[in-house]
Formats: C-alpha cells, structure tokens, sequence
C-alpha cells in the first residue's frame, strides 16, 4: 500500500513539474484573443482574418489600409507613380524602411515574396491575385506544363530534370514576367489590365515582402520541381520582419508575443512595447478573460450572450458593435437539373425572386440573430467603398412573391417539390434556417426539409451542388465591388450557385472596360442591380456586426472598422490612474 | 515474477506493433473516406485546381496510396508529419508540447480518484448500509451523472468570478491544475469508489479474512493488508484505461479551462480533417493505451501472482 501511496505521490510532483516547464509566457503590454487559433505566420498563406491581422503588425507591404478611411496609403512606399494607362506602376521603397535587423528593404525582397506566393507547391488562396501582372499567369501556365512532363519521367531521371527546369524558370521569370527590381530601392510592375483596386492588393498580406536572406535558405524542391519551404522558417528567430512589431514568441495554440521594432521607420508612432495574441478556443471563456482583466481587447465577442451585450452597448463604453465588410446569404442552385437527376425549379428566375420576396429580413435580425445586423438586399455592403452608389435590392413583398412563384407555375406552392435547404450546424445557421424555412411555408406555401450538415460535409455537398438552397457568407478582400460580384462569374470558383449569365457577365465586363473610375462603379452598381433584382441567384440576408470590446480609456487611439484592420499606431494604453503605462 | 517474465513482455510488445498497425490502416481509411478537404477550408476563398495540386504534391498526398505508404514510412523515422490546417508546426512538436500538459492533468486526476476512489470505497464497505456508505454512493452517483462541461464550467465562474482566486484561461503554474485536474477526476472517481466497495465487501466475507480475524488481527490491519490488496484487482484493472483516457486529454476541460492540451487538437484535427495530425494523434493515443494495459498486466500479476500465472 505504502508504495502505491508513494507511485501517487511521484505523480502529482511530474505533474507539477510539467505545468511548471510548459507554463506560458509573462505577460505583454497590449493583450487580445481573435476568433480561433493563428493558423499560420506566412503571408502568402493566410487566410483567415486572426492571421491577417498579426501578419499586419510584424510586415509592411508597399501600401497599407488606412484603419479610418480604410483607402490604402503609402506605407513602405513612399512614393508611386501610374501611368496614363492605368498599367504601369512604379513604386519607390521608403529610403528608412529597415527590417527588424537593421538590413535595409529592398524590392527584390517584394519579388522575392511575390513569385513564391504564386509558385507551384507555395502558392494558395491569393495566389490570384497576382495573376493581374503582365506574364505572370503564362509563367505559372508553363511551370504546369513543364512539372508534368517531369512527373512523367523514370523516377532516376527526374531530379536532374527539376534542376534544369528550376533555372530555366529563373531566367523566364526574370523576361516574362512584368516585375521587376529598377533598382534596390524602386519596383516597376506592369499589369495586363488596368486594375482599379491595385493598390488594395498590394497592401494585403500576400503581397507583404519577405526578408530574402533568412527565408531563401528553407527552399526546398519536390521531385517534380514544385518549390516549397520548410515551414519552420516562418517560427520565432528565423526570420526579420519590416512591420512595426517583430515576433518573439509563439506556442501552438496558446499565443504569441510580438516586440516593438526598433528599426521600423514609423516606430515614433508605436508606443505599446508588446503585444500578445492568445488563443482562446471557447468564446465564452475568452469573454471571462477579458472581463477580469486579463485581456484589453476582444476584436469579435462571440459568446452565446453577445446580443444581450449588443443591448448595453448604450450604457457601456466598452462595448462597440460595429459592421463588418461581409454579408450572409443563401445561395439558390440555378442548375438546370438537380444533382439527382431532376428538373430543378429554381433554374427559373420567378423561382429564385418569389423565395426572396418571401424573406422578412426584419423579423430575421431582430428576432433571431439581435446583434442589430442591417438586413441587406445586396451583396455588397452598402456605405463601405467610396463612391459606389447605392443599390436597392428586394425587400420583403409577400404579395409579389406568390405572385412570382404563380406566375412560374406554381400558384399556392402547388406542385413544388420540397426544398433541401442546407446548412452548416455550427453557430446560429440552424436557427436562422429554421426561421427562413417558416417564412418560406408560411408565404409561398412550400414545403422545406432542413439539411444540417457537420461543416466539412456541408462544404462537399454545397461544392457538388446538392441542395436547393444554401446558407453562404462573404467577406471582402479589399475596396471594390468586384470582391464581391466576381464570386458569380462563370468561372469562379466560389460561384456556389453555379450561377452562368451572360447579361451578367457582359456587365462586369462592360465595367472592367470602363476606365473612368466613376463610370466604372456605376457600371459595377448596375450588374449588382441585375444580380440582386432580376436573376436572384442569392438571396441576400443580412450584413455582419461583430462587437469589439475595449475599454477606450485604457487603449486610448483603438479604432475598429469594417475591414477589422488592427493598427496600433497612436495607440498608448493607460493604467487605472489615467497614466500613460506605454513606452515612448 | 517467473523467468519468463521478459519473454511474455516481450509478445505483448509485437501483438502492440500488430495493434498499432491496424489501427493506423483504420484511421486512414475512415480519415480519407469521410467527405472533405483539408486543403479546401468553409469560410476561406476556394482553392484553384492547380494550386490544389501543388500543395497536394508539396505534403506527399497526390494519391491515398502514396500518402499511406510514405506516411507509414516517415513514423516509423519518428516524423508524425506535419499540420495541415496550422502549417508550420509539425506533428511532433504539437504533440510535445501538448502532451505534458494533458498528462499532468490527467495524471493529477487520476491520481486524486485513485485515493478518494480506494478511500471511500473502503470504508463503505466496512459498514455497508452505515452512514458513511450511503453518503459515498450518494456522492459516487453524483460524480458519474453531472456531465464534466458543467462541473468545469461552475469551477470556472466559482474561483475566477465568485471568489476571484484564480484567474481564468491561464495555464502559468501547479495551481492552474487543480481545476481541470478535480473536473476530470469526477467520474473515475466514482467508478474506482463503487469497484473499492463492491470488492472489498466479497474480500471481507472471504476465508482468509476470517482466519486473519480468528489470528486475533487488529480490525485495521484486516482491511488494510489483507482485504484491500485482493479487492484493489478490479481497480487496478480499470484504472489503466482510466488514466490513459484522462492523460490523453480531455476536449471538454481543456476548452473551458484554455488548457493547451492534446485533446482540443483531436477533436479539432478531425473537424479540420487535419489528416497527418488526426494519424499522429491516434498513433500516440494507441500506443499510450497500450502501454498502459501493459503496465496494469503487469501490476495485477504482481498483486496477485496467480494472474500471471494463468496467463502463461
């Protein structure tokens, strides 16, 4: 007995003992939890916002969104130069931008970054971005097609082949592609369009610079000549940053901690000497953490009861609800069969108009979801980008709607076969659906059968175009329409809708012909108009508000914008005193 | 122990080799037959083909076969492979970093239900129908029938909101532990109190506890040395797959308590369809559920040599 007393005992000490070894980090100055773990530190790689958001404190691309205007400005940039064509962009590099150790930023290290982020084996979700540049898609094309030959040879002979292929394509990047290093300090690019939103795109991540030097060492070359990096390159200590703050620590799944850079050019803004990020999965207990002080910022309340916060908004000057540039919506399949094979009814137009008129976005927001979201008619969200005018969608019309569905041939819902609405069950989707599905029975009479779906297999059955109906949300990229309206071209492939009109089509293209910056958002407003007025291919439901907590008296200068842009420039934080408890 | 001892150890170690293989082959079937995608995420842009297929080369995943046998291939190197939903992080490093802290929870728990267990179950068995019986059971039925998030939910808001003792989401010190360590501790407990008293009563009434109280032994020294160590097999028994359930982390726990744990990465790992990790992690938690039915063979033989000699 005693010895097993003694086992027990030598337990709880290793036990101890580990908690001790495996503890977190002291704590930073400015402290905040985003939605969800960071999934990766390498820009060319980011997709979700958390990572978005730390990458936008340790790098610096040539422009940067400006968090209260949220139109770029220059940033490692200092001065740019377009030409009358709308194509050709020269950027000079600021003479002080520096990485985190002193070497100066140079504009290969944007080529650098730029070709890796469309590369074959490192390139991914922005990839296209990039394909605006002059030769770059072609590149890319014949990377393809040269790959697969490789792939076709007798395994002993393909290495050989991939290291002829690799400075083939050195040297074919180098001539094709319009990218190119003037000098260490100017970048001159040419696009084979003119792109309205250029500069939004090379303020986003994946058009960040890397720091050449530290990260070239982790390339690798798979056995066909795909290129790819170790990805410990992108850990603490293993690379420089150009942003304002440089990474010093991070464990997967607990955090990381960011330190002021010292040689970054605009540090005399920076007065928070260190930031850390933690990841707290349950939105609950990270609303507890801040609630007890032991996080300054929450960017996106997520706990079960936000809507009540929502309500005390008014009373409570750390709460701030705010719109996001994002909408939800459902996708209707405008197939003209069904995936099993049957005629699919909402092929028709009156179909897909009579199932919006039928939504009271009204009652859906204020009854359902409560966080005060603004019930939308359009997919993009009105008031966000400069000059774009204002579209009206279909509200709420249920006379118009049995009209709609009447005149398609089915008058009272008779004759309709039961509509698959599909959803993910995480988060509120099934409440929302169930909402929807009423008002669908109520006023057109139909009959709806809710499909929840666990979210990878909700995404399969909503890629393959099994259901009717789909529950879909989009955030933009950056401040222009299209980052919206592109979603339903033909060929996208977030077009979930399988959504192929040519009028649509012609509208967008019309706009993208348009060069007068004016002409060009009318242009875009009316192809919105169509979409949402008369092929209906979405119904749109509301736009997104997140609630932000912070105390403004505590981190004086925070500001939150619909493109949730973290800045912390003219930020100071302050102790309970009302003292500065930041660096300067 | 016989002389054969190291040669039974050593065919529970290649049947574990066998368990372990199968065990990889089914988790790689469910894990690329159910439907999804770890390279094509809900909520972020859809991937181009090309760009698909270049990732797809780039982590070895062209075709299932391809991926099974190099998989297969780099664990036997020690290299679990790599996250794909969190990319620059290996499989071995997750697992060691979240794996001490997972065992040192579960380990504390298990720990704590073993002497709470064995404690109250003993001494409801000295009286059984008394007080301190009906209490025990009471108090064991309570532990099994409230669901752990509600116990580790109501620790949570108790000793960082009620009484601020301890602050919540921070995982820096032994006193983090107590929490998720007492939440997880309920149920074996519970089970380790109603196994101490069910087998201690058959101890008490058996021939040998009869002649050691005819010797003229101290009533204390009855239960302690000679019925308790013959009702502990039961316990012992289950306290293998109990201590390897709770040290192989617990989803739940970890979440409410913003532990960095093995647990949430599992869970995660298959919702993710985080393929290499989801490997990984069976693997580890397989050959820590082995080893420890190993570890309890041994120890019932050792209680009770009898055990071990049916088992040659």
């Amino acid at each position: 007995m005693r010895i097993i007393i003694l086992v027990l005992f030598a337990i709880l000490l290793a036990a101890v003992a580990a908690v001790a070894w495996s503890a977190d980090e002291a704590p930073a100055q400015f402290r905040f939890s985003g939605s969800g773990a960071i999934a990766t530190l390498d820009p060319a790689q980011m997709s979700w916002i958390q990572d978005l958001r730390i990458a936008g404190l340790m790098y610096e691309g040539l422009f940067a969104t400006d968090p209260d205007t949220l139109r770029p400005i220059p940033a490692c940039a200092e001065q740019i130069d377009i030409d009358a064509s709308g194509r050709e962009y020269t950027f000079r590099l600021r003479a002080d931008a520096r990485w985190s150790n002193g070497d100066p930023v140079a504009a290969d290290d944007f080529i650098f970054a730029w070709r890796r982020a469309i590369e074959p084996g490192t390139a991914a979700d922005y990839a296209f971005f990039f394909h605006d540049v002059e030769g770059l898609a072609d590149y890319v094309a014949w990377r393809w097609q040269e790959i697969n030959r490789i792939a076709a040879l007798p395994p002993s002979q393909r290495f050989d082949a991939a290291t002829r292929h690799l400075a083939e394509a050195d040297a074919r990047f180098a001539q094709t592609v319009a990218l190119r290093a003037v000098n260490p300090q100017t970048l001159h690019l040419r696009l084979r369009r003119p792109v309205a939103y250029w500069l939004d795109i090379v303020s986003f991540a994946a058009a960040y610079p890397l720091h050449r030097r530290s990260v070239e060492p982790h390339r690798r070359v798979g056995e066909s000549g795909i290129v790819y990096y170790d990805e410990q390159w992108a850990k603490p200590g293993c690379t420089h940053y150009n942003g304002p703050y440089a990474l010093s620590d991070w464990r997967f799944k607990r955090g990381l901690t960011l330190r002021r850079n010292s040689h970054y050019w605009d540090r005399g803004r920076i007065h928070i000497e260190s930031v850390a990020c933690l990841d707290v999965a349950d939105p609950d207990t990270a609303w507890l953490m801040y609630s007890t002080g032991r996080l300054d910022w929450l960017p996106s309340v997520e706990a079960s009861f936000a809507p009540v916060l929502v309500a005390q908004a008014r009373q409570r000057a750390d709460i701030h609800p705010y719109r996001a540039f994002g909408t939800y919506y459902y996708n209707i399949n405008c197939r003209p069969r069904l995936w099993d094979g049957r005629p699919n009814p909402f092929a028709d137009p009156r179909v897909r108009r009579a199932f919006s008129l039928a939504v009271d976005r009204a009652a859906l927001v204020d009854h359902v979801t409560r966080r005060g979201e603004p019930p939308a008619t359009t997919l993009v969200p009105p008031g966000v980008i400069p000059d774009y005018p204002s579209v009206e969608g279909m509200g709420f019309d249920p006379g118009r709607a049995q009209t709609e569905l009447a005149a398609a041939g089915y008058p009272g819902g008779r004759g309709f076969p039961r509509v698959r609405l599909l959803y993910s069950t995480d988060g509120p989707h099934g409440l929302i659906a169930e909402s929807i599905a009423g008002m669908w029975r109520r006023t057109l009479g139909v009959s709806v059968r809710l499909a929840g779906k666990e979210v990878q297999s909700f995404r399969e059955d909503k890629k393959n175009q099994v259901f009717m109906i789909a529950r879909a949300s989009w955030y933009g990229d950056y401040l222009d329409p299209t980052t919206f309206l592109d979603t339903l071209r033909r060929e996208n492939g977030n077009n979930d809708s399988a959504f192929a009109d040519d009028a649509y089509e012609a509208l967008l293209d019309a706009a993208e012909a348009e060069h007068h910056p004016g002409a060009r958002l009318s242009r875009l407003a009316e192809a919105e108009r169509y979409l949402v007025n008369e092929a209906a291919p979405i119904i749109p439901l509301y736009g997104f508000v997140h609630i932000a907590a912070f105390d403004p008296a505590r981190a004086e200068g925070l500001n939150v914008n619909a493109r949730m842009v973290l800045s912390l420039k003219d930020v100071t934080l302050r102790d309970n005193e009302g003292t500065s408890a930041t660096a300067d | 122990m016989s002389l054969r001892f190291p040669a039974r150890v050593a065919t529970r170690l290649l049947q574990s080799l066998i368990v372990l293989f199968t065990v990889y082959t089914v988790t790689f079937v469910m894990i690329v037959a159910v439907p999804g995608n770890p390279f094509q995420r809900e909520g972020a842009r859809a991937l181009a083909p090309d760009v698909e297929r270049g990732l797809r080369e780039r982590y070895g995943m062209q075709s299932n076969v391809r991926f099974y046998v190099d998989y297969l291939r780099r664990v036997m190197h020690g290299d679990l492979g790599v996250s794909l939903e969190y990319r620059n992080w290996t499989c071995n490093q997750i697992i060691a970093d979240a794996l001490p802290v997972s065992m040192a929870i579960g380990a504390v728990a298990i720990a704590v239900a073993a002497l709470a267990g064995v404690t109250l179950g003993a001494a409801s068995a000295v009286r059984p129908g008394g007080w301190i019986d009906l209490a025990a059971m009471g108090l064991a039925a309570l532990a099994v029938s409230i669901p752990t998030f509600v116990v580790a939910a109501v620790l949570l808001v108790l000793f960082s909101v009620t009484w601020p003792m301890l602050p919540a989401g921070q995982w820096s010190g032994p006193l983090d532990l107590i929490r998720p360590a007492v939440a997880l501790s309920l149920v074996p407990m519970a089970y380790v109190t109603r196994l101490t008293r069910s087998g201690m009563i058959e101890a008490m009434s058996a021939d040998y506890v009869r002649t050691a109280r005819a010797k003229g032994l101290s009533e204390r020294h009855v239960v302690w040395r000679h019925a308790l160590p013959n009702a502990l097999l039961p316990v012992v028994n289950y306290l293998g797959p109990a201590a390897a359930w709770t040290m192989t982390g617990s989803f739940v726990v970890e979440r409410v308590f913003n532990i960095p744990g093995l647990g949430t990465h599992f869970v995660n790992g298959v919702l993710n369809r985080d393929q290499m990790l989801v490997l990984a992690v069976v693997l580890v938690f397989s050959t820590i559920i082995l080893l420890f039915n190993l570890l309890v063979d041994l120890a019932c033989a050792w209680l009770d040599p009898r055990v071990g000699d049916a088992a040659q």
